[in-house]
């Protein structure tokens, strides 16, 4: 099982969502979070302050997915999450040792 | 193929070559400027390729947009893994509406080959503009360079632009650059004497030198300035080399932006006896010494480009008010002195009378006296003097009794600054000169063991008016000392145990006091209180954190060891100084020796059982008394 982390832009996210559900995802969490990448937050024509770093809104998605279903995601969300300007976003493989259902305490992949 | 540019895979391949080819030159000995230079036009050539190609691809002349380079990159000094600070100016808003896709594109690209493009965007009435909350973007465009794209626009903004209004902004430049400085060295303890000092940001380095060249472009074409500037080129170059050796190592050791040299990275430069030209192989610590000489170098030019004045137009409210200011903080020489204070600073009246060493000194007694500093030229013509051994030398040796005037003062400290700095102190103290510059690796420390001792002596006098509540706590006791000047001496002497191969630095250091004592004529009494003061110096701190002091066997221990209430005192104070001289954040409210926090009752009996029969008054240096 592996953990996917993904921050993406936010007007990504409506269409990264619809997409996942078509490959069959469908549990994750969502947060809405602020960060930045090396850039510092700054576009390419940047007005303020060169040491302010500023915080840009982005989402964050969170899902553990049974490991054959892991390159399929990573597509689906480097297609639908892509505009191909910096901001983009990243997504982060984490592998998970167990994943347990607190209802019945069922556990590994058939808990998911 | 028309509009075609070269393949991104192909363009970066060459960069990282060529970025590999830089490295292995440094490695290999080649000097900072030349690495520095190298690295820049790597950049410079990428930058322009990259800039043609898409124009090409675009079909688009350019017209209306330019490339230009700022800030460090503006003045060719780009480190392995600084920012490319890049400003795209743009003729009007229909410009940059024009090119922002593209210059989105080219940002892009450039980050892609691995360089970390830092940009602003501005159209030339923009740049017309001060933007009073962005002093730093004004300064980077002092270093302004033409890189790519439509030079005309440059010119325009270089030329006819730019010079009108950075010379009407002087005033507000000078402040901001002024500010932005002295709130960065007071954010590293205003001294550049740090353990693990960040080579560009902290004091000495090559952000002051940065500043300083800043501060002389502001000021203009002074005549003050005009034929120091060629000199004080000459004179920062070696340090600028130097601290930019330093700076490239670590940027190639550690794979990013990271300044600051570490324990590990000084043993690596020593290794490599990284800038020392002499090739004398070096030692950490003695390799140490050599920065700190380069970063002396660097805030001292810092510091007196920032002691300069800007001229403003006043209002003749402002004129009035500022000419009673200055009378204020001046007082008139009386006829025949030697020095005077001239807005709140020592100014020497007199150079020839400087030969005899007995006026140096009691400018420094001055000094110390009344807490008024002396000015970067009165020291400039000290060491004129000092270093010319044809100007007949009167006088020379200082005495206890001048020592000990300058140490019982309310700010010694005002004093012993600048006789560290002139080598006087070392003179009058050999014993000090083994914890020069020294840095002795230890967790809790920042700074070196001179400037520790010194730091101490200046949280002492502080308390004259206490910084904080807890300082407050401590004033009293510092206010009813007598014979402060022993205490002082102790805090001198204290850790140079430290530079010496012993194993205990404390009997190192009372072999420091020792050999100082007869030197100079101590007394018996004076120099027993002294050695008890640098014999016991870590007992209370010791006692405070690692006993239980509501033991009656702790109690008594200590009692028994200070045996006075006014050792205690002393101890007491000395052990603050020492703690809070560690750094900033050492004295925690749980390490601050707390004077009320005594078991009282008890204690007091403690001590008194040991001073004597009858508990009786101890004659000495100041009236011990035995506590009731």
């Amino acid at each position: 099982m592996m953990k996917l982390e993904a921050i993406i832009q936010p007007s990504r996210f409506e269409s990264v969502k619809d997409a996942l559900r078509e490959v069959g995802i469908e549990g994750m969490t969502v947060t809405e979070v602020r960060g930045h990448g090396r850039q510092k937050g700054h576009t390419e024509v940047y007005r303020g302050r060169e040491y302010t770093v500023d915080l840009l809104p982005k989402i964050k998605l969170e899902m553990v997915l049974p490991d054959k279903l892991v390159n399929t995601v990573v597509d689906t969300i480097l297609k639908t999450a892509k505009t191909g300007k910096i901001g983009d976003g990243k997504i982060f493989l984490s592998r998970v040792d167990e994943a347990i259902r607190i209802r019945n305490e069922e556990r590994g992949e058939s808990a998911l | 193929m028309p509009g075609s540019a070269k393949p991104i895979s192909v363009l970066g391949s060459q960069v990282d070559a060529e970025r590999g080819r830089i490295r292995a030159q440094f490695e290999a000995g080649s000097t900072a400027k030349a690495t520095l230079r190298a690295l820049c036009e790597l950049a410079d050539n990428t930058l322009r390729q990259t800039f043609g190609d898409m124009m090409k691809v675009h079909e688009t002349p350019g017209d209306g947009l330019s490339l230009l380079a700022l800030g460090g990159y503006g003045r060719q000094m780009l480190f392995p893994y600084s920012d490319l600070d890049i400003l795209f100016l743009f003729e009007n808003q229909k410009s940059e509406e024009e090119f922002r896709p593209l210059i989105a594109e080219f940002s892009r690209t450039m980050w892609d080959l691995g360089f970390r493009v830092s940009s602003a965007g501005r159209t030339i009435d923009e740049c017309k503009r001060i933007e009073e909350d962005n002093a730093e973007f004004h300064l980077a465009l002092l270093d302004r360079r033409f890189l790519a794209g439509d030079q005309e626009l440059f010119e325009k903004l270089d030329k006819r632009i730019l010079p009108p209004s950075e010379k009407q902004a002087r005033p507000f430049l000078f402040s901001q650059l002024h500010r932005l400085t002295k709130e960065r060295l007071a954010r590293y303890g205003n001294t550049i004497f740090h353990l693990e000092p960040n080579v560009k940001e902290a004091p000495g380095g090559l952000r002051d030198y940065q500043a300083a060249f800043w501060l002389r472009q502001i000021l203009g074409d002074r005549r003050d300035l005009r034929g120091s500037s060629a000199a004080d080129e000459e004179i920062a170059a070696d340090a600028v080399e130097f601290q930019s050796s330093i700076r490239c190592l670590l940027h190639y050791a550690n794979a990013r932006n990271d300044n600051t040299l570490t324990y590990e990275m000084q043993e690596e430069a020593a290794k490599r006896s990284l800038a020392a030209r002499d090739g004398v192989p070096r030692d950490a610590a003695e390799w140490m010494r050599l920065y700190f000489r380069h970063a002396r170098t660097l805030n001292r030019q810092l510091l007196r480009y920032l002691d300069q004045r800007i001229n403003m137009p006043l209002s003749l409210r402002e004129r009035l008010f500022s000419a009673a200011r200055s009378v204020a903080r001046s007082e008139p020489a009386p006829s025949g002195a030697h020095f005077a204070i001239r807005h709140g600073q020592f100014e020497i009246l007199d150079q020839p009378a400087l030969a005899d060493r007995s006026i140096v000194y009691h400018l420094f007694t001055e000094a110390a006296r009344t807490g008024t500093p002396l000015s970067r030229d009165a020291e400039r013509t000290i060491a004129y003097v000092l270093s010319h051994p044809e100007l007949h030398a009167i006088n020379q040796a200082m005495g206890w009794e001048t020592l000990k005037e300058i140490l019982a003062a309310d700010y010694p400290g005002m004093a012993l600054r600048p006789m560290q700095r002139l080598g006087i102190l070392m003179d009058v103290l050999p014993e000090f000169r083994v914890i020069d510059s020294l840095v002795v690796r230890d967790f809790y420390h920042r700074y070196t063991v001179d400037e520790h001792s010194l730091r101490t002596i200046e949280h002492l006098q502080a308390l004259a008016e206490p910084p904080d509540a807890r300082g407050a706590q401590f004033a009293p006791l510092w206010k009813m000392q007598e014979r402060r000047d022993l205490l002082v001496f102790a805090l001198l002497l204290h850790d140079t145990g430290k530079g010496m191969p012993v194993e205990n630095h404390v009997q190192g250091s009372l072999r420091s006091l020792a050999s100082a004592a007869s030197r100079l004529g101590l007394t018996p009494e004076e120099e027993a209180e002294v050695r008890f003061l640098i014999e016991h110096h870590l007992d209370m701190s010791a006692t405070v954190q690692r006993r239980d002091i509501f033991d009656p066997a702790t109690v008594s221990g200590f009692a028994a060891t200070v045996a006075t209430l006014e050792r205690l005192q002393r101890l007491c104070l000395l052990t603050y100084a020492d703690i809070h001289a560690v750094n900033p954040e050492a004295l925690t409210p749980w390490k601050a020796p707390q004077p009320r926090h005594r078991p009282p009752a008890r204690f007091r009996r403690s001590v008194a059982a040991h001073t004597g029969p009858g508990g009786g008054r101890r004659r000495g240096p100041g009236r011990n008394r035995a506590v009731p």
